[in-house]
């Protein structure tokens, strides 16, 4: 199983209404432990894309394989489970739940994936959960914050919680959807060492998605998405 | 229980809307568990009036305005009731006592009740109460009067005030009986029934005030019998207007009713208080219903509020729903979410209102026995109440049910995208 690639996509395609394809991708994989830097401007499927690869939807045609489950094959509520399981995601903004403190948030993932949790209490040395979410928060930076309403956060602060979450229990696939494009450049370059250091300690692929190619070095390898998507090669107008 | 525990979270983040939401809920939650308590409290006061009495015995007429004129003094007898009809009742072996009343007159809106020692030997309210003096005495003199409390309170009478009665019973009267003045001999405890808001005399007094009368006039000033008279030789009672009788078992009732009924020489009416009792509550069910309807109506209303204010959070709320989703909440979860608060907010709210009605009952009890002679006992909820709060509850996650709904509909839409 662990020789399976992160993601490996053939012939993937997918309509929000028949007839009229959004995403056509012939093939792609990400091989485990890669750092991949996927440009996707708007209106290239992005969406799409990190939709289909979180198991939020179905996969229409073709076969998409992520971390060696067959996600075309799977139920809805086995695709929830998987992402909670085994995926670590993180948004552009706007990342946390509001009425909940930095430790809640970060916690969250891991109280609703027991397989999670267990993965969690097992790997470690860890005594509880909480004591776990202090730990990546202080090598993150945040140790200190962990009783704040997230409310009080400023946005580099937020954006650091979401990577603590994202990363809690170990997910062998973390997808950051623009995660740096709220931050200034000198925190964008912090924020993604942080990153970087914390799945090479896991040993997680890591996906990041953005429209800003000066972050492309710092990846292993970079995908374009309106180079890999036929839906969006075919229109072809995009600026 | 984590559904439960970020469901609490959530409503605490929006704590203003959320107390908002449960004031509103306990409000109409209270309205309608207090409408119950008001409604059997006045079954149970009006049912408690009258204790150990087997029949009310009074002229030939319904049976309802019976009840009402003797017991609770609401409208008035027009016929009256021969005394020798009632002597002879008295003396059947089957009966163990009677209770003679003569009614008719008031005092400032007050009823005036003639009556015997027998009264206050025999009868009994809620159960095995009986009238008691705090002060005084019972009538000994042709024109004595025992007060009730509410009577002494309002009109601050003692023991040794002198009053006059008015003939009629309406509150203000034109007829008053300013010649013959009564001397107050004895004030009642407070018994939570109409006793409290009357005047006893002996029936000789009720026969001494019209002694002279014509044809329902009084006589000419100066034209009538000396009160000096009066008291020296005291009119024979010829009439009096109705009668309580206790049988000498249960079992001679229903005989002792027919032969009163079927009495050919005098036309009589025999009814059991209890029998009548329950008429009559057939007769306020229409009314009751209707305020038990109008209390349901607002709670639905409450309940509606809920599923507004739910409804509404919804659209700010999606962004959170798909950072749920991200981390492998399922829409299940989502649904889940949204009940349980809906459920969180209707207990609290029923919580609430239970709360209310105790806070209410606590403080406004007295004041409403004070006023309306109505008790209502402060007790455990009853078992009608949980059956209401559990239908609350109930419809509380129905409501719930729609924004959940439609939050899962977003869910399922929205999936990973924010859309602010």
């Amino acid at each position: 199983m662990t020789a399976a690639p992160a993601v490996a996509i053939k012939d993937l395609s997918f309509a929000y209404h028949p007839g009229r394809d959004v995403l056509q991708l012939p093939t792609m994989v990400i091989s485990r432990g890669e750092r991949v830097f996927l440009h996707g401007p708007s209106g290239s499927g992005k969406t799409t894309l990190l939709g289909l690869i979180a198991g939020i939807l179905r996969p229409q045609g073709g076969s998409l394989a992520v971390l060696g489950a067959d996600l075309g094959t799977m139920s809805g509520s086995e695709r929830d489970s998987f992402r909670g399981e085994r995926l670590g995601y993180v948004f552009q903004m706007f990342n946390l739940i509001p009425y909940l403190s930095v430790v809640e948030n970060i916690t969250l993932p891991c109280l609703l994936s027991a397989p999670r949790r267990a993965r969690l209490m097992q790997a470690g040395s860890v005594a509880s959960l909480e004591l776990a979410a202090a730990a990546i928060a202080e090598r993150l930076g945040i140790g200190g914050l962990l009783g704040t309403p997230v409310t009080e956060l400023s946005v580099g602060q937020q954006q650091r919680v979401a990577v603590a979450r994202a990363l809690l229990g170990a997910p062998e696939l973390v997808i950051a959807d623009e995660p740096t494009s709220a931050l200034d450049s000198e925190h964008r370059e912090d924020f993604l060492r942080l990153l970087f250091d914390e799945t090479a300690r896991s040993g997680a692929t890591v996906l990041f998605v953005s429209h800003d190619l000066t972050l492309a070095p710092l990846f292993q390898r970079t995908l374009s998405l309106r180079d890999l998507n036929q839906v969006a090669a075919a229109r072809g107008t995009h600026a | 229980m984590l559904a439960l525990k970020l469901a609490l979270k959530s409503l605490w983040n929006r704590r203003f809307a959320s107390t908002l939401t449960v004031a509103s809920i306990a409000l109409s939650v209270a309205l309608l568990l207090g409408v119950e308590r008001v409604r059997l409290g006045a079954r149970a006061g009006f049912a408690g009036t009258i204790s150990q009495t087997d029949l009310i015995v009074g002229a030939r007429g319904g049976a309802v305005p019976l009840l009402l004129s003797t017991v609770f003094h609401i409208g008035h007898a027009t016929n009256a009731v021969p005394y020798s009809a009632y002597a002879a009742i008295k003396a059947r072996p089957d009966v163990a006592w009677t209770i003679p009343l003569s009614l008719g007159d008031s005092h400032k809106g007050f009823r005036v009740v003639g009556t015997t020692e027998d009264f206050y030997q025999h009868y009994h309210y809620r159960r095995d109460e009986q009238p008691r003096l705090v002060l005084g005495h019972t009538p000994q003199a042709l024109f004595d009067v025992v007060i009730g409390s509410a009577v002494a309170t309002k009109l601050g009478y003692q023991v040794g005030s002198a009053l006059t009665l008015a003939h009629g019973v309406a509150e203000v009267s034109f007829q008053n009986h300013t010649d013959k003045p009564f001397n107050v001999c004895g004030i009642l405890a407070p018994t939570g029934t109409p006793i409290d808001r009357s005047l006893f005399i002996s029936l000789e007094g009720e026969e001494a005030i019209h002694a002279d009368w014509a044809d329902g006039a009084p006589p000419q000033s100066g034209h009538g019998t000396s009160v000096a008279a009066l008291i020296a030789h005291p009119p024979a009672v010829d009439e009096i207007t109705a009668f309580f009788v206790g049988a000498k078992s249960r079992g001679d009732t229903l005989t002792l009713q027919r032969d009163i009924n079927e009495t050919k020489a005098v036309a009589l009416t025999a009814v059991i208080p209890g029998v009548t009792l329950n008429e009559l509550w057939d007769l306020v069910a229409y009314g009751e219903n209707g305020l038990r309807l109008v209390s349901a109506c607002v709670v639905v209303v409450g309940l509606l509020g809920m599923l507004v204010s739910i409804y509404h959070s919804l659209s700010e709320r999606r962004r959170e729903m798909a950072i749920l989703r991200a981390i492998g909440a399922g829409p299940r979860m989502i649904v889940t979410l949204m009940v349980v608060e809906a459920g969180l907010l209707t207990i609290l709210g029923a919580a609430g209102g239970l709360m209310l009605v105790y806070v209410g009952l606590v403080l406004a009890q007295p004041y409403v026995e004070a006023e309306f002679g109505l008790l209502i006992p402060i007790q455990a909820p009853a078992s009608g109440e949980a059956g209401y709060l559990s239908a609350i509850f109930g419809l509380g996650l129905l409501l719930g049910a729609i924004p959940a709904w439609r939050a899962y509909r977003t869910t399922l839409h929205d999936g990973l995208t924010m859309r602010l």
